[in-house]
């Protein structure tokens, strides 16, 4: 079974303008050969979609027995070869883990879906919202609900549990305690889910 | 509470959006879990924390960065105490 991740970061988030304008900053969260493609890219946004493969690929570590806290340094992201229309891929190293990344880029958020399934990460679904002053179950109703469609299922089957570790959410069925394979991001105004495509 | 945890607790508090966290916070909170901090201001956290104890926390030593103890541990053994 692949595992999936996922990362959301809202570019008009004070917070994250600030820290992510810091040399400081940049320098504590990426490798050398990451920080000389940041600096002599032209795209201004790279360091935010560097970080988005990191956190995607730390909850695919976590999923497959990671224990350890995030420590994104030790993330190796290169980009990988070949270009689609306003996605970027990446490749994401860490320890014996290797996840593959699709970088999507809106004008106020930039996300990232990531598997270590090269051939899984072209069919992962990505929902996108405002929060709009809702809490986190009501966020995790909204996967859910979305899953539950997808799938043609009843939404009262499943509950969301979270790793001790991380705190990351993971679906299950409620009769069965069978978990299934989605991710979930927030950051500021926004969330996103994602889950692997029902397959023909 | 002893001064180098509680110099913690205010470093992070800084980062903590809703402050109620705190009032249903284990006396060894979890930082991402119980305080609800994210893992970008972590590293908020971490630099400010080396600018405060005059450390260095390298990348293995933010991998064991789970609670407020954890913190604790890492900058007493940067201290060499």
């Amino acid at each position: 079974m692949p595992h999936i991740g996922n990362d959301i970061i809202a570019l008009n988030c004070t917070e994250n303008i600030r820290s992510f304008r810091s040399e400081k900053f940049l320098g504590k969260i990426f490798c050398k050969t990451e920080l000389n493609q940041i600096y002599s890219s032209g795209d201004t946004l790279l360091a935010y979609k560097l970080w988005t493969c990191k956190e995607s690929a730390y909850k695919i570590a976590i999923k497959k027995g990671c224990r350890t806290a995030f420590s994104p340094a030790l993330f190796k992201v290169e980009k990988s070869k070949g270009a689609d229309a306003d996605v970027t891929r990446f490749t994401v190293t860490y320890k014996n883990i290797i996840s593959f990344s699709k970088v999507f880029s809106l004008s106020e958020i930039i996300y990232c879906v990531a598997s270590d399934n090269i051939n899984t990460v072209d069919n992962i679904h990505a929902g996108i919202y405002q929060t709009a002053g809702h809490s986190s179950e009501a966020m995790y109703q909204t996967m859910i609900n979305e899953y539950s469609r997808h799938f043609s299922v009843r939404p009262t089957g499943f509950s969301i549990k979270k790793d001790a570790t991380a705190g990351i959410p993971v679906l299950f069925n409620l009769k069965t305690g069978n978990s299934y394979e989605v991710s979930f991001s927030h950051d500021l105004n926004y969330y996103m889910y994602s889950f692997l495509k029902k397959t023909s | 509470m002893e001064d180098i945890k509680k110099t913690i607790a205010e470093v992070l508090d800084k980062y903590i959006f809703d402050k109620k966290v705190w009032e249903n916070a284990p006396e060894n909170p979890k930082v991402i879990a119980d305080l609800k901090i994210n893992s970008a201001r972590i590293i908020d956290i971490v630099l400010d924390l080396e600018e405060k104890f005059d450390i260095e926390i390298d990348d293995e030593s933010l991998e064991k960065i789970n609670t407020l103890n954890d913190i604790v541990n890492i900058i007493k053994s940067k201290q060499g105490r």
